[in-house]
């Protein structure tokens, strides 16, 4: 496959969550950061020439991302969560500022991940695999959709201490 | 967390409500503050967001993010590639064409690339599923295959509760009291337990049922067994070590598919009965840790193939059936001290369902008329009336400028479930409906006028500070009268149209033999916006060109309509239609809340 030569490819392959991760943080609504997410990897096709190999591949990533954040926010300006143009800056800027800091800390994700209890692993793989509503799939489970939402946040608050954690170990 | 300051716990409550999509608009106003001011905090927020989308990437297999890798360019005919060979032979200057082909199947293969990167991490071509963690971790939960179909479950162990949709790992139990759940592969095998059972998912194409009823059915030409090197489970039982065909283990017997479809039950002593509906299996008896040399094996009467079950094994054809039990003392005339196991036939023949009814499937019409596929939540989406094309944003404007009634029908090309819009007049004589041509003559003459889009509301009403607040659907507030499920509006104006076409519907996996179109209709009361625009709206709605449902003059007051019109897979168009009746400045704002779909299967059963 032609991917696999081209080494610009394969490091967008190897980044590709992280850029739609970024994305999210500037556009909380999933399907519109995935939008924003296809219309990045256009504009990364379109100018992977100028990439320097020499260079890290991530950062540079992320300003396409962000440029499309802001094209999209030009049209699409109902966004349910609206994060106005100086908060979406000051985002795009922090995670800048702290990009390694941030990778080191999500490196630890899937370690974190494995150490949840199997139950807790279920539920959240079973949300975040569902294809439809979540107040369907308290249903399913029988739980009510508050109950839900408690129990999914609190794994991903245990999640998040368990990086904050690592990050510790680590700095 | 213990050291965490006011900010940045305030920005990890945040960024978790953003995850679980329940922020409200102060919270909205807030983070905005917070991230503005506090860079620790702003920094906790993106981490935990950016975690909440490893989540969804990690999980979203089945949802690609990159959702339709474009498909491989078709067969260029040789005139045709060499006209845009010689119409661009100064491409490398400063020519299009070519470079948009080769960027688009660059794009192409690069998407593909990544998709298919993507579906690898849980699937290798061979079959073998990869472990994300590094050597000496705990490996990553192995996924074989997912829930399918559930009808009345009942857990006998509540541990082992499962949803429709759920990914089915490794090793996993179900151990159900009563009821049926169906677990389909990813090799395209489908098993269904009948409760109570107790099962375990051993490998792709195999698991243990200790207890209970299931039937398998593998494809017809062999989808379903599993890969030459698939993954197996690190049960220690070395019977688990599947290899290509689909295996059923129980305490006393192995079955190994040889066709496409048989039935196992396993009593609570453990006594194995198998059945074939399609095919052929082979039954084995399982070793014992004492070795089977004390096994005596009686003939079987009713199957010439394997008859006697020389060495443990006999082999079943369609519409045969064998007991494998445990010869205990006085049971059989011709049992012996050595005897464990015997093959014997079964006076009645084991029941076995083989088909499960799966609860409705739901395609919700906000979704594909804000572009999806009816199997999302899109919504803040519509489409112009007069011309079919998307509309991203809010129209004010008035769709015409000439007599609206003049407009032809309109395809919805950017959408394969919906065939078109159009605007309704009966001043023009009959009106098309779809793009077969059906055609309606019953509409009455309208004002000619129509506004904004065909739209596709969220249930959640707009802040009033939104701009938008003050279009008509909006103005209406909640308008949770309308949506008892939640699920949004599809808002009409009066003097348009939208026909859904059900063809692709109805054969894209739905697999359904009847549906019903669902939703209640009414017209909006946004009094308190526009205290004159107490509205009235006529409501239509069509099958294949045949009128099923019209309310005339509908006002606010006469609060929700609820819609149930009956589809079978014959019908190929729905059409929703909203005209005025000629009445001018009646404010006819018509909203369908909870529009969908529900897909149905009637196909079942069992073989009694």
């Amino acid at each position: 496959m032609a991917t696999a030569s081209n080494p610009v490819h394969k490091l967008f392959l190897k980044h590709q969550k992280d850029v739609y991760a970024y994305i999210l943080t500037l556009v909380p609504d999933r399907n519109d950061a995935e939008d924003v997410f296809q219309q990045t990897c256009l504009a990364l096709l379109e100018k992977q020439s100028e990439f320097d190999l020499g260079k890290e591949f991530f950062p540079w990533a992320c300003g396409f991302a962000l440029n499309e954040v802001r094209r999209f926010r030009r049209v699409h300006y109902r966004e349910r969560v609206r994060l106005d143009d100086a908060a979406i800056e000051a985002l795009a800027n922090v995670q800048f500022k702290s990009a390694k800091k941030i990778e080191a800390q999500l490196d630890l994700l899937m370690e974190c991940l494995a150490e949840l209890p199997a139950d807790k692993h279920e539920l959240l793989m079973q949300s975040y695999s569902y294809h439809g509503r979540l107040k369907e799939l308290a249903g399913w489970l029988r739980i009510e959709i508050d109950a839900l939402y408690k129990r999914l946040g609190r794994i991903r608050r245990t999640l998040f201490e368990c990086i904050e954690r690592g990050k510790e170990r680590y700095s | 967390m213990e050291n965490e300051t006011a900010p940045i716990a305030e920005a990890r409550l945040l960024a978790e409500a953003v995850c679980s999509g329940s922020i409200a608009p102060e919270q909205s106003a807030r983070l905005n503050a917070l991230l503005k001011a506090d860079e620790e905090a702003a920094l906790t927020y993106a981490v935990y967001v950016r975690m909440h989308g490893l989540l969804c990437w990690h999980w979203q297999d089945q949802v690609a993010i990159v959702r339709t890798p474009p498909s491989p360019p078709a067969p260029i005919p040789a005139g045709l590639f060499g006209n845009v060979w010689q119409g661009t032979v100064g491409f490398f200057s400063q020519t299009m064409p070519l470079s948009y082909l080769i960027a688009t199947v660059t794009l192409a293969v690069m998407l593909l690339g990544a998709w298919s990167y993507k579906v690898s991490h849980d699937l290798p071509a061979n079959g073998a599923i990869a472990h994300f963690s590094p050597p000496g971790e705990r490996p990553h939960p192995i996924f074989v295959g997912r829930i399918t179909g559930m009808k009345d479950c009942r857990w006998a162990d509540p541990d082992t509760r499962t949803i429709v949709g759920a990914s089915v790992p490794l090793d996993r139990k179900y151990a159900l009291a009563s009821g049926l759940i169906e677990i389909t592969h990813k090799t395209g095998a489908k098993v269904i337990l009948e409760g109570p059972c107790a099962y375990t998912v051993e490998s792709s194409a195999g698991g243990f049922l200790a207890r209970g009823k299931l039937t398998a059915r593998i494809g017809e030409r062999g989808e379903g067994r599993g890969g030459r090197t698939e993954r197996v489970s690190k049960s220690p039982n070395p019977q688990s070590q599947t290899p290509n065909p689909f295996v059923v283990r129980t305490p006393t017997a192995i079955i190994t598919d040889l066709g496409t479809e048989f039935g196992v039950e396993v009593a609570e002593n453990g006594d194995t009965t198998s059945h074939v509906f399609k095919g052929s299996v082979q039954v084995k008896i399982l070793p014992s840790p004492a070795g089977s040399e004390g096994k005596k094996l009686l003939p079987s009467p009713a199957s010439g193939r394997g008859a006697g079950g020389e060495g443990g094994v006999v082999q079943l054809a369609a519409g045969e059936s064998v007991m494998l039990s445990r010869v205990r003392a006085g049971t059989h005339q011709n049992s012996t001290p050595t005897e464990t196991l015997r093959f014997t036939h079964p006076t009645t023949p084991p029941e076995f369902v083989r088909r499960i009814y799966e609860p409705p499937k739901m395609l919700d019409l906000l979704d594909i008329v804000a572009g999806g596929n009816g199997l999302g939540n899109r919504r803040e989406h519509g489409i112009n009336p007069g011309t079919g094309a998307v509309d991203f944003e809010i129209s004010r404007n008035t769709r015409g400028g000439s007599r609206i009634e003049d407009r032809p029908y309109a395809s919805v090309v950017w959408s394969y479930y919906i065939d078109g819009v159009f605007v309704p007049s009966g001043g023009a004589g009959p009106v098309r409906l779809d793009s077969a041509g059906h055609t309606f003559n019953g509409f009455p003459a309208t004002s000619g006028t129509c506004f904004g889009s065909i739209w596709s509301r969220a249930s959640r009403a707009p802040d009033k500070n939104d701009r938008d607040a003050n279009v008509w659907f909006n103005a209406l507030g909640r308008g949770g009268q309308y949506m008892p499920n939640d699920r949004g509006l599809l808002c009409m104006h009066a003097n348009t149209g939208i026909t859904f076409d059900l063809s692709l519907i109805w054969k894209t996996g739905r697999a359904a033999e009847r549906g019903r179109f669902k939703a209640v209709a009414g017209v909006a009361d946004a009094r308190h916006v526009f205290p004159e625009a107490d509205g009235s709206a006529d409501l239509w709605i069509f099958v294949d060109g045949a009128l099923k449902w019209k309310r005339v003059q509908l006002r606010p007051a006469d609060g929700p309509a609820e819609i149930d019109v009956e589809l079978d897979p014959a019908n190929r168009f729905l059409t929703l239609a909203v005209t005025d009746g000629g009445r001018k400045r009646c404010w006819p704002w018509a909203v369908f809340g909870d529009p969908v779909l529900e897909m149905e299967k009637t196909e079942v059963n069992s073989n009694k």
